[in-house]
């Protein structure tokens, strides 16, 4: 038990200016008693109430689809396309994926990203930004391209943000398009008021989507696969850490914390995950509500 | 422990409140009247998103852990260059007295950020985990942010540039030349993330990420050669003992793992309570009467709002919450003094007059949009429902062009809609966010709106607050400079 002490400063200190919860500070009484009471709030343990938060489930990592490893190396010319009340704006990046990397090159800005699959745990991924304009090189871990929104998983990555899910709200529309050597079959939504997209049209095989059409709150979005080119060998994309190894290598949440004044020029990649979350998202909101079915 | 009154009452009157490197007399431990202390750090943790949290973790009306601290007080963050601070000028001049330059850790105002005048640092300031070695007591070092990130490093490594990590990490590896001997022994606990500062570059670590040390040097090697137990996992963690002392956990190659997020790591983490519990346990078992001085950080509570994601944020100062509770537990307050505070704020608002959920009114209404029957995060997490007191009907607050808007928000960052007109959060397609969409402001991937356009959302430079229980802590209120904790703690433990 600690020995009592009454230093000066306590003794004429104004006691119960700050009266916490419960507290009962004696406004007579001598000196030691208020002392007495002083330390008896000094050492009043604190316990917090009981929680009402509900957590929202943490998504799963999204599983690999069988013999992923067996497709072989593609480059992509991708051309983005969003409609809104502005205008048109339309930007073109090429895609090299390999079964471990995949880069997609922004030509206007020379913005390149690295996205690397997690040699201890495929599904996962990390991804660097290398951008020539800052001299720089940023590290995006798992969790910041989560979430920036960016990507979950290796799969999210290598299939250009189309899941399992994905075809959830859709429907085969009965058509096809070839391109590359590569034929794509069209999907539609069987009720576009449950879902963003009004077309998507993809290839198993190969795990990739030709055409994504996001009809959203903003305007229309598309990403669309002009040139597609398969490729025997190995892709031999290099690190950017060793290809630009002047450059200076930052956490993106450090970059966040250092450059806190400056605009973000970062160009997003395009993995155009479509309402991962199933019938929960999308819709208008003019006089309708979804439920929230969650909790622990 | 004898207390002398009058020794004490000399030592208070008479003692400098910080210490310059070349101070020739050391004031060793008379006289104290804490045996222990343990510092809580919520970076970025200002008042708002404490009330956010309290609505959001335990309702309006709740109590937080930190609302039952008996004494409190608020704290000037201003750094010695700045109106708005960052971690590393504020955690120096809460760790040393002395109110420094942003970006700056363990020295004081006359050295410049990365020395950009050129004319060498100024002398090295006396940390308190520092005094703390230098008198027998153990130490410890805990966050959920890298160990070398600016709050961890303010309490035993002094660099005039805080990016400066692979540099931190050799000031406390005992065995290296550059090693600092302030600390003894070595710092006893030195437990978070950060272990690409401790792997040489391009070498795969053991969860499949690279290091990043240019000089090749294997850290967790010569920390394990210098006598530290290394853990990178929760397997390991759970296996700790006392006797494993000093130890080394590293368990993500950059920062740790957001509360939420933490259960899909691949290593799997131990959550922030059961890392301080655990530190507090062995600190107190290994330090039998000698004590200890033991900091936590919840680091990531400010990458969340920098990243204008106010759910991973509030879901991390819960779990804050959750390990000072925890720890308050199990320690004896007669002895030991527990401090917790912020080292600033974030430009975080709670706006618009949102309704508190129905089952909280003290009356019945006469109508509700189905929205606000299923008010989201206890209304923290939702957008703004307001009561029309003519009718007694809830309505959906609009702004001026009829169009919802969400209780938290922030006043600049990557929230920034950049729109000519916004939409309604619930169906809200954040720009650039070509990935995942974030289906309304209870999603934990939402990002709340902001005013002004900015790659990153700042801090703010208003006062935080200061939380204090156990043996001094009445000496917290009013307003305070943040320098003024060292005092306190300092003179608490009778240095």
């Amino acid at each position: 038990m600690r020995n009592l002490t009454i230093p000066l400063m306590l003794l004429l200190a104004p006691v119960g200016c700050h009266s916490g919860p419960g507290a009962t500070t004696p406004d007579s009484g001598t000196g030691e008693d208020r002392l007495r009471a002083l330390e008896a709030r000094e050492t009043r343990r604190p316990v917090p109430g009981p929680r009402r938060s509900v957590r929202e489930p943490l998504p799963g990592l999204p599983a690999l689809p069988p013999d992923l490893d067996s497709r072989p190396p593609v480059i992509l010319e991708l051309v983005v396309k969003t409609e809104t009340e502005r205008g048109i704006v339309e930007s073109r990046r090429e895609v090299h994926r390999d079964r471990e990397h995949l880069e997609i090159r922004f030509p206007d800005s020379g913005q390149v990203w690295h996205f690397l699959r997690n040699p201890r745990d495929p599904r996962r991924t990390w991804a660097r930004l290398v951008d020539p304009s800052k001299r720089m090189i940023l590290e995006y871990q798992e969790v910041d391209l989560i979430d920036a929104g960016i990507a979950r998983g290796w799969r999210d990555v290598f299939t250009l943000g189309v899941s399992p899910d994905s075809f959830r709200p859709l429907r085969p529309g009965g058509r096809k398009e070839e391109r590359g050597g590569l034929t794509f079959t069209q999907w539609v939504p069987v009720d576009p008021s449950t879902t963003e997209v009004r077309e998507l049209w993809w290839n198993e095989e190969h795990l990739l989507p030709l055409r994504i059409v996001r009809q959203t709150g903003h305007g229309t979005w598309t990403q669309e696969i002009r040139e597609l080119r398969q490729v025997a060998g190995p892709l031999l994309l290099v690190d950017p850490v060793r290809s630009h190894a002047d450059y200076e290598l930052m956490d993106m949440v450090d970059w966040r914390e250092e450059h806190h004044g400056e605009s973000s020029s970062v160009e997003h990649p395009t993995l155009g995950a479509i309402d991962r979350r199933g019938p929960r998202g999308a819709g208008s909101h003019s006089g309708h509500h979804h439920g929230h079915g969650h909790g622990h | 422990m004898i207390y002398r009154p009058l020794a004490f009452l000399a030592l208070l009157c008479l003692m400098s409140s910080s210490l310059a490197e070349e101070s020739p007399t050391l004031p060793s431990r008379t006289g104290g009247i804490a045996k222990n202390v343990i510092f809580f750090v919520g970076d970025g943790m200002g008042v708002s998103t404490v009330t956010a949290t309290r609505v959001f973790s335990v309702g309006v009306d709740g109590q937080l852990t930190l609302d039952e601290f008996p004494f409190t007080a608020l704290s000037r963050t201003a750094t010695t260059d700045h109106i708005t601070p960052d971690s590393a000028g504020t955690m120096t001049s809460m760790m040393t007295g002395v109110n420094t330059n942003s970006g700056v850790i363990g020295f004081g105002p006359e050295t410049e950020r990365r020395d950009f005048n050129g004319d060498g640092d100024g002398p090295r300031l006396w940390t308190l985990l520092e005094l703390a070695e230098q008198n027998g007591m153990k130490t410890g070092v805990v966050s959920t942010a890298r160990v070398t990130h600016a709050t961890p490093a303010a309490c035993y490594a002094h660099v005039n540039h805080r990016g400066l990590e692979n540099e931190i990490a050799l000031q406390a590896l005992p065995t290296d030349s550059t090693y600092n001997t302030r600390l003894g022994d070595g710092i006893d606990i030195l437990m978070g993330g950060g272990r690409r500062y401790f792997t040489p570059g391009g070498m795969v670590d053991e969860e499949g990420e690279t290091g990043s040390r240019p000089d090749g040097r294997d850290l967790r090697q010569e920390f394990q050669d210098a006598g530290y137990t290394y853990v990178w996992n929760e397997a390991q963690f759970h296996q700790l003992g006392w006797k494993d002392l000093p130890i080394l956990a590293l368990f993500e190659r950059s920062h740790m793992e957001y509360e939420y997020d933490r259960q899909g790591d691949l290593g799997g983490e131990p959550s922030l309570k059961a890392m301080s519990v655990k530190a507090t346990r062995f600190l107190q078992r290994a330090s039998k009467d000698s004590g200890f001085f033991l900091m936590v950080e919840s680091g990531r509570i400010d990458h969340a709002h920098h990243a204008g994601n106010s759910y991973r944020s509030l879901t991390d100062t819960e779990e804050f919450d959750e390990a000072i509770a925890a720890v308050a537990k199990i320690v004896d307050l007669e002895e030991t003094l527990i401090v917790v505070t912020a080292d600033h704020s974030h430009v975080f608002t709670i706006a618009g007059y949102p309704m508190r959920p129905k089952e909280d009114l003290p009356f019945d209404l006469a109508g509700a949009p189905k929205g606000y029957l299923d008010l989201q995060g206890n209304g923290i997490l939702d957008i703004v429902y307001d009561l029309d007191s003519s009718t007694g009907e809830v309505y959906t607050s609009t702004d001026s062009h009829g169009i919802p808007y969400t209780a938290l928000g922030y006043h600049n960052g990557p929230g920034f809609r950049g729109l000519a007109t916004r939409v309604d959060p619930r169906d809200d397609i954040f720009p650039g966010m070509f990935g995942q969409d974030a289906h309304g402001p209870w999603d934990p991937d939402y990002r709340q709106e902001a005013a002004v356009p900015l790659g990153s959302e700042t801090h703010s430079g208003e006062e935080v607050a200061i939380y204090a229980v156990g043996p001094g802590s009445s000496r917290f209120h009013g307003t305070v400079r943040n320098s003024f904790i060292f005092e306190v703690l300092k003179d608490a433990l009778g240095f």
